[in-house]
């Protein structure tokens, strides 16, 4: 018998234990052929803070993601949606003016708001008119994507003054960018969120059972709802430090976003029919693929293999989580 | 009736949105723009056929743009290169539309069996075969576009008679719609969808009847290919992008259910029609394309939601 310590050691390890292997096998691999091409340091600290700085908008909404997997649903409107909130946030500040800083503050409440508001209709429709989320949100995708192009007739909102893009550029002491900072915080928050709170585990009671949670009397609808306004909110921070990265709010960006954040949160172990999944295991997820885009930039593999080889990636590592449930 | 009605609601839909707008627009009901709104939907109508199987079982692919796109630009190539060998015309183009459908079927049947044997969720492997056949469409092509192609490639899109892809589109949908209704492979595809389980203890070969699914689903993806190439007259590796969106949708407001078990061809293809019709009339009447995407987008929920009240209230679903 092993001691609980010991237990919760080997569960984490039988979890995370063939992601990790991938990363550590990833890094190491790229350090190689990038040494054997005269051209080392990938396994190098700021390579990886690269890394975590260009996962970091996938990231947060990747977070909010895995909260809707869980739950049995899909959102496919994060990528129009991440383009809609940049849009705003950098329309505030343009029609705005003087003093930049407070319109700046403004156009991230606009953001937020019509964030959580683009969740709430998701979840009212899912909830009160029994529509499958895929086609919500598929509905939505379309949407949200004709009104961003709509408000900036199609172009992107610049030039915009240079405190716009703090939030995205901004490195803290010249090494931790700010991007990286709301990235860790998101995680944290949803991690504590979704593992030590009653509306996590009521979370994760929908996706394993629905009618078994409706008979405990787990409020589901209010539940879910409150997952895709969790969901918006976080791709309206996501959608305000892409903008801010670009430093321009343009509503082309995002495009197939969607795919690439579920793909993500799959990889890192959430089963896309609910009831399981961890916020952890989707940023392992992430970070390999990440990991694996950066590195085939770094030796040098053109993007149209790259896209050949992430799928294949995406596939082997999907396969390698089966394995482990076998053995 | 009400019952007949609310089974066939997609087709209602689409007869009424029609009469409505031929009324409407004088442009509209001109036999060009009609000839045009029914060529244009013969793809995605190919397309939402094929995954309309994989959606019955209870799956989904989103590998069929991209499947589309590959297929059609090895079609072209393999054209050329036959026809630059001294091959006589009609032969290459049917070589090379068999090339197209074929690597289809091979990246339909990859998916399938990774699917079942690997026992990976459908959305990730064809989310993985989305990107994987992107990529090669673009690296044989070289990301260019495929284009000089010969006289004899242009029929099947319509180039010589404008109905072909439109009869070569029904033909297809019939054969998908008698497969469905009346053989032991199309009802075991329905089971499948009810009940995984229940289908496997009554002894349908549920592994099997997937694979074929998606391999069907992967062929007519090819097949869309060379369509679209043929009615284009180019192969573009960039081609299909987001039609298996526009598919799935198709299937949708044609009353399919994602949880499989439910649908129809004929009726995914009067989804397809739907949405190619309001495109259709939003470009008409001059609406900007942006506005079109907002359109689509509460038209689709409106649908859905009209479908699902019709068929609750005759009682064809419960919850």
């Amino acid at each position: 018998m092993l001691s609980p310590g010991a237990q919760s050691l080997r569960r984490g390890l039988l979890t995370y234990g063939p992601l990790l292997t991938a990363l550590v096998v990833e890094i190491i691999a790229f350090e190689l052929i990038g040494r054997r091409q005269g051209n080392p340091g990938f396994a190098s600290f700021n390579i990886m803070m690269l890394v975590l700085n260009q996962s970091a908008i996938y990231g947060v909404m990747a977070v909010g993601m895995t909260f809707i997997i869980i739950t049995g649903g899909i959102d496919l409107s994060v990528g129009s949606l991440v383009a809609l909130c940049g849009v705003l946030s950098a329309l505030a500040v343009k029609w705005g003016g003087d003093p930049v800083a407070l319109w700046i503050v403004v156009g991230w409440g606009i953001a937020l708001i019509a964030g959580t508001a683009s969740g709430a209709i998701a979840g009212l429709f899912i909830t009160r008119l029994a529509i499958p989320p895929f086609i919500v949100t598929l509905a939505l995708m379309s949407s949200l994507r004709g009104l961003g192009n709509l408000m900036t007739d199609g172009k992107p909102v610049s030039p915009l003054p240079d405190a716009y893009a703090w939030l995205g550029r901004y490195q803290l002491g010249g090494t931790i960018p700010v991007t990286v900072l709301i990235f860790v915080v998101v995680l944290v928050v949803g991690i504590v969120l979704l593992h030590y709170t009653r509306f996590g585990r009521n979370v994760l009671a929908i996706g394993g059972n629905e009618e078994v949670a409706r008979l405990s009397g787990i409020p589901i609808a209010r539940v879910k709802l409150w997952v895709y306004m969790f969901g918006g909110f976080l791709t309206g921070i996501a959608g305000i430090m892409l903008a801010s990265k670009l430093g321009s709010g343009s509503p082309k960006v995002g495009v197939a976003d969607e795919l690439a954040v579920i793909a993500a949160v799959v990889i890192g172990g959430t089963s896309l029919s609910g009831g399981r999944g961890s916020i952890l295991g989707t940023f392992v997820g992430l970070i390999v693929v990440s990991v694996l885009n950066s590195g085939l930039t770094w030796i040098g593999v053109e993007t149209f293999g790259q896209q050949v080889t992430l799928g294949l990636v995406i596939l082997a590592a999907v396969l390698l989580d089966r394995l482990k449930e076998l053995a | 009736m009400t019952r007949f009605i609310a089974k066939h609601s997609p087709l209602f839909i689409l007869a009424a949105l029609c009469l409505a707008l031929a009324a409407y627009s004088e442009v509209f009901r001109s036999t060009a723009n009609l000839q045009s709104v029914a060529t244009r939907t013969s793809e995605i109508a190919v397309l939402a056929t094929g995954v309309l199987l994989v959606i019955l079982t209870g799956g989904i692919d989103l590998s069929v743009g991209s499947v589309a796109a590959l297929g059609g630009v090895l079609c072209c190539m393999a054209i050329k290169a036959l026809v630059a060998a001294g091959v006589p015309d009609v032969l290459a183009v049917f070589l090379g539309g068999l090339a197209g459908a074929g690597v289809g079927l091979g990246c339909g049947t990859l998916n399938g069996v990774l699917i079942t044997t690997g026992r990976i969720p459908p959305f990730i492997v064809t989310l993985g075969m989305m990107m994987a056949a992107r990529g090669m469409a673009l690296i044989v092509s070289g990301g260019n576009n495929i284009f000089g192609m010969p006289d004899a490639f242009l029929w099947l899109g319509g180039g010589k008679v404008w109905w072909v892809p439109i009869v070569v589109t029904v033909v297809i949908v019939a054969v998908a719609s008698v497969t469905l209704s009346q053989t032991r492979f199309g009802r075991a595809l329905y089971a499948i969808g009810g009940s995984l389980q229940a289908a496997r203890l009554s002894g349908i070969s549920v592994n099997g009847s997937r694979v074929a699914a998606y391999a069907l689903s992967g062929l007519l993806a090819g097949f869309a290919g060379v369509m679209l190439a043929s009615r284009t007259s180019l192969a573009a590796p960039a081609a299909a992008e987001m039609y298996e969106l526009e598919a799935i949708a198709a299937c949708v407001i044609g009353g399919a259910s994602l949880m499989g078990g439910e649908g129809g061809p004929v009726a995914a293809l009067a989804g397809a029609l739907i949405m190619t019709v309001l495109r259709n009339f939003c470009n008409l009447q001059n609406i900007p394309v942006y506005w079109q995407q907002v359109l689509v987008g509460v038209l689709v929920v409106a649908l859905v939601y009209y479908d699902n009240y019709r068929k609750r209230k005759a009682g064809l679903i419960t919850d």
